[in-house]
C-alpha cells in the first residue's frame, strides 16, 4: 500500500518556480469553458434524473400518491431529520419503523429493517430477486437497468408509487394513532 | 450551472482582479466555497455557486473535471485534492487517512520534496 502510495505521488514531481495550478479536464488548452462544461453536465447526472422523471410522471397511480412519491424523491417530505433541520424541536428522532436509525427518507423507505422486508416480498411477487439501492432514484429506475419487458416496468413503476405511499400511511399510523409495525399489512395495501 | 461555474474556475486561477480580491477579503479562500453556508453572512451569489457546484461531495461535477498541477505546493490539498491520480488519496488510502493529523493539510505543510 505504502508503494503504491510513494508511486502516485513520485510520479508527479513539482517544479518549484511557480504557484499550484487547475486544469480542466476533456481538451488540449484544459481551461474552463462554458461550453465543455455543459457537456458535462449534459451526460452526467442531471441527464439521468430528467430520463427518471420522464418515466416517473407517466405512471398511472393514485394522484395523491404520485406526487407524494415525487416528495420522496426529492427529500421534501416531514420526516424526523428534515423536521429537525426546520427547527422544529422533537423529543426522538428514531425511525418509528425499526426503532434504532434516526429517520431520513432513504432509512424509512428502502434501507430500515422493516421496510426491506417489504421490498424483499414484493420481489418475491414479482417473480424477481435483485440488489436494492439506497439512493431514490437508482431505487425507482432498477428494473430499467434489467432489460425487463415492458409490461413488467409499467407494473413495478406503480407498485413502487404504491409501497412508498403505503409506507407513509403506515408510518404515520404508527405515530398519531398508536399502530403496531405491520410488514404484512403494507404489503397487503400495497 | 455552466455559467457560474465559470465563476468558481476563476476563483482558484491565478489571474488578477480586483473582484476577487474583494471576495477573498470577505470569505479568505474560494475554499470556503466548499464548506457550504456560513451563518447568514454569505451573499446570495456566493451560496449558488457553492451548491450548483457540487461542494465537496464525491459525486460534485466541478471537482471531478478538475486536474491539479502540482508546483510549489501551496495550494493543493495533500489528501483531499486530485492530484496524484484519478481520485483523491483520502479515497485511495482510506486507513492512512483516517490516522492522519494532517487531514486538511497542503502538500507544503506535509513535507519537503527530496530529489527529483
Amino acid at each position: 500500500m505504502v508503494t503504491t502510495l510513494l508511486h502516485n505521488i513520485q510520479r508527479n514531481s513539482p517544479c518549484k518556480e511557480r504557484e499550484d495550478e487547475w486544469f480542466w479536464k476533456g481538451e488540449d488548452k484544459q481551461m474552463y469553458s462554458v461550453k465543455l462544461a455543459y457537456k458535462t453536465l449534459q451526460n452526467g447526472d442531471i441527464r439521468q434524473e430528467n430520463a427518471m422523471f420522464g418515466l416517473f410522471w407517466k405512471v398511472k397511480a393514485l394522484l395523491i400518491a404520485q406526487f407524494f412519491a415525487w416528495r420522496v424523491i426529492s427529500n421534501r417530505v416531514a420526516t424526523y431529520d428534515n423536521l429537525q433541520r426546520k427547527g422544529v424541536l422533537l423529543s426522538n428522532n428514531t425511525c418509528v419503523m425499526c426503532g434504532i436509525n434516526v429517520e431520513y427518507v432513504s432509512h424509512l423507505f428502502f434501507s430500515g429493517k422493516v421496510v426491506a422486508h417489504v421490498w424483499k416480498m414484493c420481489d418475491l411477487w414479482v417473480g424477481l430477486s435483485s440488489v436494492h439501492h439506497n439512493i431514490v432514484v437508482s431505487h425507482f429506475i432498477r428494473f430499467e437497468l434489467q432489460g425487463m419487458n415492458k409490461n413488467c416496468n409499467k407494473l413495478w413503476r406503480c407498485i413502487w408509487v404504491a409501497i412508498i405511499w403505503c409506507i407513509w400511511n403506515q408510518r404515520n399510523n404508527i405515530i398519531f394513532r398508536n399502530a403496531r409495525v405491520d410488514v404484512d399489512e403494507v404489503f397487503t395495501l400495497a | 450551472m455552466a455559467l457560474l461555474g465559470k465563476w468558481k474556475w476563476r476563483l482558484g486561477r491565478d489571474e488578477p482582479g480586483l473582484w476577487k480580491e474583494v471576495l477573498l477579503s470577505k470569505y479568505g479562500s474560494w475554499r470556503a466555497l466548499d464548506r457550504g453556508i456560513d451563518g447568514n453572512y454569505d451573499s446570495w451569489w456566493w451560496r449558488d455557486i457553492g451548491k450548483i457546484c457540487g461542494g465537496r461531495q464525491i459525486t460534485s461535477w466541478f471537482d471531478r473535471n478538475i486536474i491539479w498541477k502540482t508546483r510549489i505546493g501551496n495550494k493543493i490539498k495533500f489528501w483531499e485534492d486530485r492530484w496524484a491520480d484519478e481520485t483523491p488519496l483520502r479515497d485511495s488510502f482510506p486507513r492512512m487517512y483516517t490516522n492522519s493529523i494532517l487531514k486538511e493539510a497542503t502538500m507544503e505543510e506535509m513535507g519537503v520534496w527530496n530529489g527529483d
